[in-house]
């Protein structure tokens, strides 16, 4: 699923965010990616999903080659991964429909199978009943959730996500985990970037250490 | 990009019309003045080559004929003159006819030309042209026809003005092309400036927009048509305003007959060049959208 080998990401004036990341992620397995801030988290699920190249190494995802890929074809493997952030990233005056449908729009599917696709992906999440609602006037538990239909309603093989409890209150925190646990028994693999430690003691996944841009052993 | 995501592309460009409205409409105003200077100013070079045109269809060809010429000479080249294929008509003018003319144009101070006991003008045949010959061409090549032949001294068709009207013409199409550049230009920079905003306002919706996939022509598609809407809005506003001050020049100011161009008056943008004014605010918004779109990129780079 994903194969890293010896990945360096490095910045101009010699900043290293990674280095010699070499990480073998297989199909349908849950991950955990921890470290301290600055540690190069963010940086490595960049890479993972083509927000930029890295500067050494190789980057398998699905067995295509992530740092070969043509500036065109990047959209297409992004409809192949959910991606699910620390700040939600939603379209704040659009409702919470049309923000899991966008991810659908963006394909030029049919209205009808738009419609149908992105209300089991709100059904999914619990959130049915507050789909025609502004992104903006929900909570910040719905608006992860919402964030997480998104990312989900292309059947993704791969759902990253980047601190995605940080924004959010301990008991929110878990209903946010447990929706990725039942993303993951569905079969999608799932990385889960945070420096939570409860989180990372409370689910017994695998957890890859980061600290300085290195993979700790 | 498939046709059925055109509904949404265009929603989202009608949404984000709506929400930068105020900018939109300053751009909007911007566009049509500079549309109503070239619309104008097109307005003034096809009423003036209307003018023209009718001008010329007055045209009237005078071949003087040499003194002495017998009447059977005279006749015969009457007929060739009537065979040539731009005459429609030829009149015969003597010399006391056109004595009795100039007599007549002097009016009280005819007396002047007592005491002539022969007439000194010359005999002339005033020459009317087809209607499909009446053009400054057409009165030039029958004017060179006409001196070729035995028994003509001298041909006349007001070529002075016409060569003048000419050079007026070209100097105005010179003009016209000078503004019109200039005009085009300054389209696109308030366009592409306007947009500009857009884009840096719309920065956050198009990261997410990257986020789930969208390909650039996705995300480019309706900044493109918010830049057509302000164009072709600009385009329209220019048109209905050029329309009312020639409304108001040809109605309310009765000045047709100061202008005295032709009879018909003045006339305005025929629809050919205003569906070409809509379709110029179309395309320049799309370049200046375009364009703004390249520099983000740039600057993204």
């Amino acid at each position: 699923m994903i194969q890293m080998y010896h990945v360096t990401k490095s910045y101009p004036g010699g900043v290293e965010a990674l280095v010699d990341i070499t990480l073998h992620v297989p199909r349908g397995e849950f991950v955990f990616l921890t470290g301290a801030s600055g540690a190069g988290k963010t940086t490595l699920l960049k890479l993972l999903f083509c927000a930029e190249p890295p500067t050494r190494g190789q980057i398998l995802l699905n067995g295509r080659n992530a740092a070969r890929l043509r500036r065109a074809a990047i959209p297409l493997l992004r409809r192949q991964i959910g991606m699910v952030f620390q700040d939600f990233r939603l379209l704040p005056r659009r409702s919470v429909f049309e923000n899991v449908a966008l991810a659908l729009e963006v394909m030029g599917l049919p209205r009808r199978e738009i419609r149908r696709r992105a209300s089991e992906a709100l059904a999914w999440v619990g959130l049915e009943a507050r789909q025609a609602q502004p992104a903006i006037r929900t909570s910040g538990g719905e608006q992860q959730r919402t964030a997480i239909a998104r990312a989900l309603v292309n059947e993704p093989y791969l759902l990253l996500a980047d601190e995605p409890t940080g924004n959010l209150d301990p008991d929110i925190s878990l209903e946010v985990m447990e929706l990725f646990k039942r993303v993951n028994a569905r079969g999608t693999t799932v990385l889960v970037a945070t420096h939570n430690r409860d989180l990372v003691t409370r689910y017994p996944f695998r957890t890859v250490a980061l600290e300085k841009g290195r993979l700790l052993a | 990009m498939r046709l059925r995501q055109l509904p949404y592309l265009g929603r989202t460009a009608l949404e984000g019309f709506r929400a930068h409205a105020l900018m939109n409409l300053i751009a909007v105003i911007i566009i049509a003045l500079a549309f109503v200077v070239g619309g104008g100013f097109l307005l003034l070079v096809i009423n003036v080559e209307w003018a023209a045109e009718g001008w010329s269809e007055q045209i009237q060809v005078t071949a003087y004929l040499a003194d002495g010429l017998s009447a059977e000479a005279t006749q015969g080249l009457r007929s060739r003159i009537a065979g040539l294929p731009e005459v429609a008509q030829v009149r015969y003018v003597s010399k006391d006819d056109a004595l009795k003319a100039f007599r007549g144009q002097l009016g009280p101070r005819a007396s002047l030309l007592q005491g002539l006991t022969e007439s000194p003008l010359p005999a002339s045949f005033e020459i009317a042209l087809r209607p499909m010959h009446r053009s400054a061409d057409g009165a030039e090549r029958l004017a060179g026809r006409l001196r070729d032949l035995q028994g003509i001294e001298e041909v006349s068709y007001g070529q002075d003005w016409v060569r003048r009207l000419q050079g007026f013409l070209e100097f105005l199409r010179l003009v016209g092309a000078v503004i019109g550049g200039g005009l085009l230009l300054s389209v696109i920079f308030i366009v592409s400036n306007t947009m500009a905003l857009t884009v840096l306002a719309r920065r956050e919706e198009t990261e997410i927009l990257q986020l789930v996939g969208a390909t650039r022509s996705f995300i480019a598609l309706p900044l493109v048509f918010e830049g057509m809407i302000q164009g072709l809005l600009g385009a329209l506003l220019s048109l209905g305003l050029l329309y009312a001050a020639y409304e108001l020049f040809t109605t309310q100011l009765y000045l047709q007959a100061v202008a005295g161009l032709r009879p018909g008056g003045i006339r305005f943008l025929p629809w050919q060049l205003g569906a070409a004014v809509v379709g110029a605010g179309l395309l320049l918004g799309a370049i200046g959208s375009l364009l703004a779109l390249g520099r983000a990129e740039s600057v993204e780079r």
